[in-house]
């Protein structure tokens, strides 16, 4: 196909992408691709041009390139579990707010391993939060009237309770 | 004129004091005022000597002074006495109580601008009031001006500090403006001369709190300028309240979903309480769908039939075995009844059949008669929620279940079909010559759907099957590997009016359309088929006929019965879809959909077992397995006696033959252990009287590692008050969720 001595060219070239305050980002070609929405939005325009993402930040994009960045090279370098450890770092200290920008601009850049690990990890933030805490985390109104919370209470009632049962108190596994 | 006697309660017990820490006193505690004011305001200083010697001299001249001039403003706010001066052709004011120390030239520095010695280029000009301590006061809005008032007018140190005290318990009976700030902030003259401003956290608990940067009137001030940058409790307080101020960000829908389907069980239920589109989110059939498509549903052990004093006890207990906890449901509709069946399909849970007692006319419960019921209860645990469907043709008491997952229906009409990926029987109306086997979704508690795996047919060609025929069947003898390899159950892609497997790829990834989501709905649930075979009727006699519940048309439809010589049956179980039954007397077979027939399975020996003990059927990923209890070999002697083992055994299933894999570690005392397979999981629950107690053990084996290895989960005991009998009638099934 005629597209592929282009692409391999492509491959040096570096994309310009012009976030929301009219700063341009240069990444590279690999970078840039782990995006579907830039793989799709290069395939058509060339990468001459200038990609306009004017609903991210730049300090979001610092961080989605930063990512893309390290996978490009972690991708055939470094090891599956040291890849999950630097994972689990990037996102270990980001607060609310920049997390939550950081998904939505994941969702419209189509960056699935990215977008999967956010999810994982705003899933295990709220792991054992009570509804209060959630609600604070996620800046929401509670709206369900005490009937329908003690309904919902109600059916959910045994994950609620949870039964102490005594330990085991001594080893009563007989051999026989 | 008082001398500045600050006060030495400082509550940061833990602060340490950068100049001199071999003079660091008990902060704690508050100091007398007994001596005179200048010693005791050096030593809660705890300064070093030379400087001590320096301020208790300035201080006297100080004191001299005013008393000699006796003049000065009196600021109307704050109270402070200040001294017009002329100083260098400038007009100042000097507090009349600074002892002049800070700074250049050692001169009383209010009035100034010292923004620049701050370093803080960003901040306001700040002019430096008297002491400070009472600046911080002066510019907080919070307090009221009559309480600041109050606060300073009241030289005595014991009342000023008692106010602060009552202000922060917010008993104060003074103003009820200063009952309620002062909750929230008093101000405070700490040891060093700066301010604290006290506060009252959510714990009640006084906290040092500096909020602002203050020039004190003595060198210490780097102290609290130091400690107040790095107090870590500090630093995250402002973080927390910058954050604060951002977090308006809220996520759009598709990803709170996807977040969640990420989540666990329990994680799940307090999402549901959060607000009403959470609960809707979570509650939707397509929601279900991600959550398999993600693969984040873990197994949980679901226990049932447990009896307490003769009566089967309306709960339900259900281990979460990722996290090894147990949770008990209530379960009225459970109560008194008992010698049910279950089954998973979905992530319902199926209870058939099974016996209650009746109430006796004058009330109570009649032990000695019972009714055996037809109903089927489905209990959903992810939504709390039971109901019933369609009730079985005859009632039936521990039958043997089994389930098939995701078949196709033929066109709701017969009943049941299986598309085969060879010419298909004409009786089904379908001829489907050469149809692709589609792919297949979930594969989920019993029964398990197939990829289809081309066996060695060669060996078997020489069994011979004997075909027990069911009144349609006429065709006579088949080649048993024939049939099998016919019995394959495939999800069609084609022209079907429900069960379209959902892609779950595509949910994956979250490239489902609003479309696809709506049509989603109405066909939430694959189509999939329970069934059940022998069990005891109404009379407690035993039975040997089956039936087949479809659950797309909600009905149950008899099939043929069991052979004759086939015995009573113990044990069955859907594997690679075929459902194999195990009897009493060894015996194998298995049914045949498409013929509805049983085909008696020649196995090459079957395990010698003892008879007492129930053998049990298990399904893994399309391996089956049973575990029966048998004597160990000879050479395993101990002590002259035999030893009695609980053996995993696995059926070759294209020789037919059968291997043991391994050994359960625990002595057989139950003789109806129940196992379940889940994956690779086989999950053994065992129960029984042992020292006066029931007793239970829950053990799991991974039937895919190279050591088939028992371990035990669960250390806690679920039994213990529940009586012996629950070893009979208790039921266990795995579903994830």
């Amino acid at each position: 196909m005629a597209e592929d001595p282009t692409a391999a060219m492509a491959k040096e070239c570096k994309v310009r992408l012009k976030i929301s305050d009219d700063t341009i980002f240069e990444v590279e070609y690999a970078v840039a691709m782990q995006s579907q929405m830039l793989k799709n939005a290069l395939s058509d325009t060339g990468t001459d041009g200038t990609v306009p993402l004017h609903n991210i930040s730049s300090e979001i994009m610092a961080k989605v390139v930063e990512y893309c960045a390290y996978h490009v090279n972690a991708a055939n370098t470094i090891s599956e579990k040291d890849v999950k450890i630097w994972d689990q770092e990037f996102l270990k200290d980001l607060d609310q707010a920049t997390l939550f920008n950081l998904i939505m601009a994941t969702q419209y850049m189509v960056i699935h391993n990215l977008q999967d690990l956010i999810c994982q990890t705003v899933a295990d933030r709220i792991k054992d939060k009570s509804a209060e805490e959630v609600r604070e985390i996620f800046n929401i109104q509670n709206d369900l009237t005490p009937e329908e919370e003690e309904e919902i209470r109600h059916e959910n009632q045994w994950a609620f309770e949870e039964e102490g049962w005594p330990e085991i108190q001594e080893e009563v596994r007989l051999e026989g | 004129m008082a001398a500045c006697i600050p006060f030495s309660v400082s509550r940061a017990g833990s602060r340490k004091n950068f100049f001199c820490e071999d003079q660091v006193k008990d902060k704690d505690e508050n100091t007398s005022f007994e001596e005179s004011g200048q010693e005791h305001f050096v030593r809660s200083l705890s300064v070093p000597k030379k400087l001590v010697r320096s301020v208790s001299l300035k201080l006297r001249k100080l004191n001299l002074k005013f008393d000699q001039e006796g003049e000065g403003m009196v600021d109307e706010e704050t109270r402070i006495h200040t001294i017009h001066r002329e100083d260098q052709g400038k007009e100042r004011w000097e507090s009349s109580k600074c002892l002049g120390l800070y700074g250049k030239g050692n001169r009383c520095r209010v009035g100034d601008d010292i923004s620049e010695d701050m370093g803080r280029g960003n901040d306001k000009p700040r002019k430096v009031v008297d002491g400070d301590c009472i600046a911080s006061v002066r510019g907080n809005p919070d307090i009221d001006v009559d309480c600041r008032r109050e606060f300073h007018g009241c030289l005595d140190l014991d009342a000023r500090f008692e106010r602060l005290r009552e202000w922060n318990r917010g008993d104060s009976q003074g103003d009820k403006s200063c009952k309620s700030i002062g909750k929230k902030k008093a101000t405070d003259i700490d040891s060093t001369g700066g301010s604290l401003i006290y506060s009252v956290d959510e714990e009640g608990e006084w906290a040092n709190k500096r909020e602002r940067s203050h020039l004190e009137c003595f060198a210490y001030g780097g102290t609290n300028k130091f400690w107040r940058r790095n107090s870590k409790r500090l630093v995250e307080r402002r973080n927390a309240m910058s954050s604060k101020e951002e977090r308006h960000v809220s996520l759009p829908d598709d990803i709170i979903e996807m977040c969640l389907a990420r989540a666990s069980l329990i994680s799940l239920m307090n999402a549901r309480l959060v607000c009403k589109k959470w609960r809707m989110l979570t509650s939707s059939p397509h929601f279900m769908q991600m959550r398999t498509a993600y693969l984040s549903q873990k197994p949980w052990l679901f226990l049932f039939g447990l009896s307490r004093d003769g009566v089967s006890v309306g709960q339900i207990q259900a281990l979460d075995t990722a996290m090894n906890k147990w949770y008990r449901l209530d379960a009225e509709i459970l109560k008194g009844r008992f010698m049910f069946s279950v089954a998973c399909a979905g992530s319902s849970i199926y209870v058939i059949g099974g016996c209650s007692t009746s109430n006796c006319p004058g009330g109570g419960i009649d032990k000695t008669k019972y009714k055996t019921h037809k109903a089927v209860l489905v209990y959903s645990p992810f939504i709390g929620s039971w109901k019933k469907i369609a009730p079985m043709k005859s009632a039936r008491a521990l039958p043997v279940v089994g389930v098939f997952d995701a078949y196709c229906s033929s066109n709701g009409m017969s009943g049941l079909s299986i598309r085969q990926g060879r010419r298909s029987i004409e009786q089904d109306g379908n001829e489907e010559e050469g149809q692709s086997v589609g792919k297949l979704s979930t594969i989920q508690g019993g029964g398990v759907a197939s990829c289809s795996t081309s066996r060695s047919l060669e060996s078997r060609r020489n069994r011979h099957s004997e075909v027990y025929g069911g009144s349609q069947n006429v065709s006579g003898k088949r080649q048993l590997w024939e049939v099998l390899q016919g019995m394959k159950i495939s999800g069609s892609q084609g022209a079907l009016p429900f069960s379209s497997a959902p892609d779950l790829g595509k949910i994956a990834r979250g490239e489902v359309s609003a479309e696809d989501r709506d049509q989603s709905k109405p066909k939430e649930t694959k189509a999939f088929a329970i069934i059940v075979v022998g069990g005891h009727g109404l009379w407690n006699e035993p039975l040997d006929s089956a039936e087949i519940y479809d659950s797309a048309s909600n009905s149950w439809r008899e099939i043929a019965r069991l052979p004759a010589d086939h015995g009573r049956v113990c044990a069955g179980v859907v594997c690679n879809g075929v459902f194999y039954v195990y009897s009493e007397s060894d015996k194998l077979a298995a049914y045949d959909f498409e013929k509805d027939s049983w085909i008696g399975i020649q196995m090459a020996h079957s395990p010698v077992r003892l008879p007492e003990y129930l053998p049990k059927l298990v399904s893994c990923n399309g391996r089956l397995f049973m575990l029966c209890v048998s004597w160990c070999e000879r050479d395993e002697r101990e002590n002259g006696r035999d030893k009695a083992t609980r053996k995993l055994w696995e059926l070759d299933l294209s020789s037919y033959s059968w291997t043991e894999i391994s050994r359960h570690p625990d002595a057989p005392l139950d003789w109806n252990a129940s196992f379940v397979g889940n994956g690779d999981q086989i999950y053994g629950v065992e129960m029984f009287k042992i020292f006066g107690q029931v007793l239970d053990f829950v053990t799991v084996c991974d039937v895919s590692g190279p050591n088939f290895k028992w371990s035990r989960i669960s250390r806690e005991h679920v039994a213990q008050d529940m009586d012996a009998s629950s070893c009979m009638t208790k039921a266990a099934v795995i579903v994830q969720l």
